[in-house]
């Protein structure tokens, strides 16, 4: 497929690299001739210099051959007129993130779709999102959901007194009669490892799990994880994500307080929130972190615009006994650190929302996509049709790659399967793969059609 | 230096390269090539460089487990610089095997001179040649036009994972060369596909005239490489028929012609082509030069106007696309209209082209530089900037670009001092240094239409054989070649 990317920022640049990798042809726009020549000395792709508004630069763009255009400049308005322009050069399907909430979020007043956009993205949405479900979630620093929220998809941390510490993948199948989950990867010393039956579970691992909703309470003890309520939460960083964040917050905790440095900043916040304690102050200031009682707080969340004071504000609070820290970074490049300084959970919008484009673009039918920054692993949402290689087959006969791993399989009648190599996979169940990314090619040949390949 | 990666990708080129000489030998085995002098017969020559070059490759292909996929702009350099010398040699075993070139220089002379579509020649008595050799001399050209490796960026797409340093290093003009596909594979597949076609059109053309096959595509092959070798001593002016000569004529013109063009041409897009600054710049340096010499010719010789056009028309556009055909010996013209050739020798044609030299681009470039030193002077705190029809050049661009023209300035010199120390006179120097340097072909003097480099000593052919691989790969490429940090880890 012939896409255009307009925007070469980390969003543009991860799109064009996986892209372009899986075989479509990629042309890529941006206004900053230091990133156009970096992304053309790196990728195999077209990249045009010059303003995405322009319909001349989106002409050298080739967007006439265009099947798909995916705007992720840093400017919402920018966004928008590519998505106007591309509709008027009659391209099929428009993408663009939009980060003002005003106008993806429960108040607008239009749809994106009156502005041509097939599908608005707005990263903020999905990031406050998942921050809620990490909260509800005692213990987890990952979160995803799967099959329409039937199956879930979480993060622990595995502590040495947990129950499962120890095991191996065979022993927990034995114990835990209920079978209603499956380890489906470990990250031991910032390693994923797909495991199989004989890999051990040890204390320190990061351990994701496939569960069906129901039984998510039932895991909990397995991981010594009580359901200690949170009560008190520090937001750094009076970011747009950060306000509408403390806004639900609001709703069940009492205590959410935010620090931001800027005086303006944080007096619009103070404007829009009630019941939310703002401060005006440094993230780094331990005089400000004494005031507030951050030994007492239960999560710290550095959400910011700024990476590095992000990472330092939240090594500060935990230093000055914040239970749990979670960082924003938009440097992808700073993610294999952050595991090892010991911060709970990371977030990155920016992979978030390559893999919610990714998403819409991946061949067969996967219907939902979901990255670990680990290792670059792919969480797959497929459907099997009555096309596909793999309906009516058993597991072990699928011959599996030796780093995937089918983690669930949801019936039509709503009953998830932990799957063994016995169980068949029918037409119309939803099966959820777990896989590094040299498997990627693989996979969407299992699932696919029969003959062609999702040619 | 990743040296596994350079010889993966070497090792690939090899295997290639022995597919290729398949068809030299096909053609030796139709004719029935008798053995030249007590020596390989021909098709023996070819098949032992073609196992030779595939049983190196497959080696180096298997025992090398690629990275390619983590090339760095250097080692992209050294992939083509070290894959064109190791290309060149087992082009160069047939000549060597058979014994038509007993000096192992003058093979690699000949190798050298088919694939940087120069088109100097150290053999005598062409006409007398195995037909597997002749049309193996030409194929070279054919090959080496376009781009060995940019052939196998089309056919192994595989490849294509990193490889616009690849792709940079080996199309004529570098960095200007804008891609028309976003994917670099099919840049390269519409690259060869157009001139696949253009090819094809040349031999239906020539043949339509009466010319036979085999001689068909031998001179089609070396015209749309703009190389110049011809099966025959006499190259082109052996058959003396104006049909032939007008048909070469367009196709030498058409070969120096940006191939994006051409592309853009058969997609219809005719403004684009039209309103190209090279390609009109190139029209009427072309029509200038004939006309100045058509004139020249006709006054000096006492021709008739019409004889002295057909004259001059061909010598000039072969001499300015650098193919180096010829029809007259243009060593006997007036001394001023034979500068006039080493000029326009050196301007050369379009980038992005089959052709060599310094191209017109970098010498519009060059010119609108000077121009900004003089307005730079009357206004001094003018912001001058480059520009090309609209488009505006990064200076690092325009900065290579006079370093270049410095390069070749500098190498013409040292070559010629060179020759001319080992006792060459000082118009074959000059004129062989340049002829070589910029792939034209034939020089003046010694080295003229009519005679050939084989007289030349033989540390001066190697020097030669050094500046043709230079002018084909633009220099930098080949002196990073030479350069210690370049090998250091």
């Amino acid at each position: 497929m012939n896409i255009l990317i307009v925007g070469a920022g980390i969003v543009g640049f991860n799109l064009a690299q996986e892209l372009s990798h899986e075989g479509h042809d990629i042309s890529i726009i941006d206004a900053d001739p230091e990133k156009i020549k970096l992304i053309s000395e790196k990728l195999d792709v077209l990249a045009v210099r010059g303003n995405g508004c322009l319909p001349s630069t989106l002409i050298q763009g080739r967007i006439r051959d265009a099947e798909m255009v995916i705007a992720v400049t840093d400017k919402d308005e920018i966004n928008l007129m590519v998505c106007f322009l591309a509709h008027k050069f009659e391209v099929k399907e428009r993408f663009a993130r939009l980060r003002n909430m005003e106008l993806t979020g429960e108040s607008q007043v239009f749809k994106p779709e009156e502005l041509f956009v097939d599908h608005a993205i707005n990263p903020a949405e999905i990031i406050i999102d998942s921050i809620l479900k990490i909260i509800k979630t005692p213990g987890a620093v990952n979160v995803a959901e799967f099959a329409d929220g039937q199956i879930f998809f979480r993060g622990f941390d595995v502590p040495a007194d947990a129950p499962l510490a120890g095991k191996t993948i065979e022993e927990i199948r034995e114990v835990c009669e209920l079978n209603a989950f499956l380890v489906v990867a470990i990250v031991r010393e910032g390693k994923m490892i797909i495991p199989k039956y004989e890999n051990r579970i040890q204390a320190g691992d990061k351990i994701y799990v496939l569960v069906d909703h129901d039984f998510l309470p039932l895991i909990l003890p397995m991981l010594n994880r009580q359901v200690d309520e949170i009560q008190k939460i520090i937001i750094y960083g009076a970011s747009q994500i950060a306000v509408h964040l403390a806004r639900e917050l609001n709703e069940f905790i009492s205590d959410v307080s935010i620090i931001e440095p800027s005086l303006e900043k944080a007096n619009e916040a103070a404007d829009t929130l009630e019941d939310t304690v703002i401060l005006h102050g440094s993230g780094t200031d331990p005089d400000l972190f004494n005031d507030i009682n951050m030994k007492d707080a239960d999560l710290f969340l550095a959400l910011s615009n700024n990476d590095e004071m992000n990472i330092l504000s939240a090594l500060l609070a935990k230093k000055h006994g914040a239970k749990r820290a979670a960082v924003i970074t938009n440097d992808p490049d700073y993610l294999p650190i952050l595991d090892s300084i010991g911060m709970d959970v990371t977030i990155n919008p920016r992979l978030i929302t390559v893999s919610e484009i990714l998403k819409h673009l991946r061949k067969g039918q996967v219907v939902n996509l979901y990255k670990l920054i680990e290792g670059e692993a792919e969480v797959l949402e497929i459907v099997i049709s009555a096309e596909s290689a793999a309906a009516g087959r058993l597991i072990n006969q699928l011959h599996m790659p030796e780093h995937s791993i089918i983690g669930a399989v949801l019936r039509v009648d709503g009953e998830m399967v932990v799957p063994g190599g016995s169980t068949e996979i029918l037409e119309g169940d939803t099966v959820i793969v777990v896989t590094l990314p040299d498997c990627i090619g693989k996979i969407e040949k299992i699932f696919g059609k029969k003959s062609s390949f999702f040619s | 230096m990743n040296l596994k990666a350079i010889f993966n990708v070497i090792g690939i080129l090899l295997i290639l390269l022995s597919g290729i000489l398949l068809v030299p030998l096909a053609v030796s085995l139709y004719y029935a090539d008798p053995a030249p002098i007590h020596q390989w017969t021909p098709q023996a020559a070819f098949l032992a460089s073609c196992i030779g070059s595939g049983v190196t490759g497959l080696l180096l292909w298997k025992l090398l487990p690629s990275g390619i996929e983590k090339l760095r702009e250097r080692e992209g350099f050294v992939i083509v610089g070290v894959a064109w010398l190791i290309i060149t040699f087992f082009g160069a075993l047939p000549f060597y095997l058979t014994g038509i070139c007993p000096q192992f220089v003058d093979a690699y002379f000949e190798s050298m001179s088919g694939f940087t579509t120069t088109g100097a020649s150290i053999l005598t008595h062409i006409d007398t040649l195995p037909h597997g050799i002749l049309f193996w001399r030409n194929l070279m050209q054919w090959l080496g036009g376009m781009g060995i490796i940019i052939l196998s960026l089309a056919i192994f797409p595989a490849l294509g994972i990193g490889s616009f340093q690849l792709f940079k290093a080996e199309i004529p003009g570098g960095a200007t060369v804008e891609r028309m596909k976003p994917r670099l594979a099919e840049t390269a597949k519409v690259l060869w596909k157009t001139y696949l076609v253009l090819t094809l059109a040349e031999i239906v053309l020539l043949m339509a005239g009466g010319m036979e096959l085999f001689d068909a595509v031998c001179h089609t092959f070396s015209t749309m490489a703009t190389g110049g070798f011809s099966p025959h001593q006499a190259s082109v002016g052996h058959f003396n028929n104006l049909y032939f000569e007008t048909v070469i004529i367009l196709f030498m013109f058409l070969g120096g012609v940006n191939f994006a063009l051409h592309y853009n041409l058969i997609l219809g897009n005719f403004k684009v082509v039209f309103q190209n600054p090279e390609l009109r710049f190139y029209v009427l340096m072309i029509v200038i030069a004939v006309a100045v010499t058509t004139l020249g010719l006709a006054h000096a010789t006492g021709d008739s106007l019409e004889h002295a056009f057909r004259r001059a028309a061909f010598n000039v556009v072969s001499i300015n696309s650098t193919t180096g055909y010829t029809t007259d010996d243009f060593n006997l013209w007036p001394d001023y209209l034979r500068i006039l050739l080493v000029v326009i020798m050196m301007v050369g044609a379009c980038s992005g082209s089959t052709s060599g030299s310094f191209k017109i681009i970098r010498v519009i470039i060059l010119f609108k530089v000077i121009v900004r030193e003089l307005q730079k002077l009357i206004h001094p705190r003018a912001v001058v900037r480059i520009k090309v029809g609209k488009k505006p050049l990064p200076t690092d661009y325009v900065m290579n670009v006079v370093a270049l023209a410095g390069m070749f300035l500098g190498l013409t010199v040292t070559g010629c001092i060179a020759l001319a120390w080992m006792g060459v006179d000082l118009t074959t120097a000059l004129s062989a240094s340049v002829a070589c340097l910029f792939n034209i072909g034939p020089g003046m003097g010694q080295v003229g239409p009519t005679a050939n480099y084989a007289a030349l000593p033989e540390a001066g052919k190697w020097i030669l054989i050094l500046w043709m691989l230079m002018g084909r790969l633009e220099i930098f490429g080949i002196l990073l070649l030479f350069l210690p940090v370049t090998w250091r880890k």
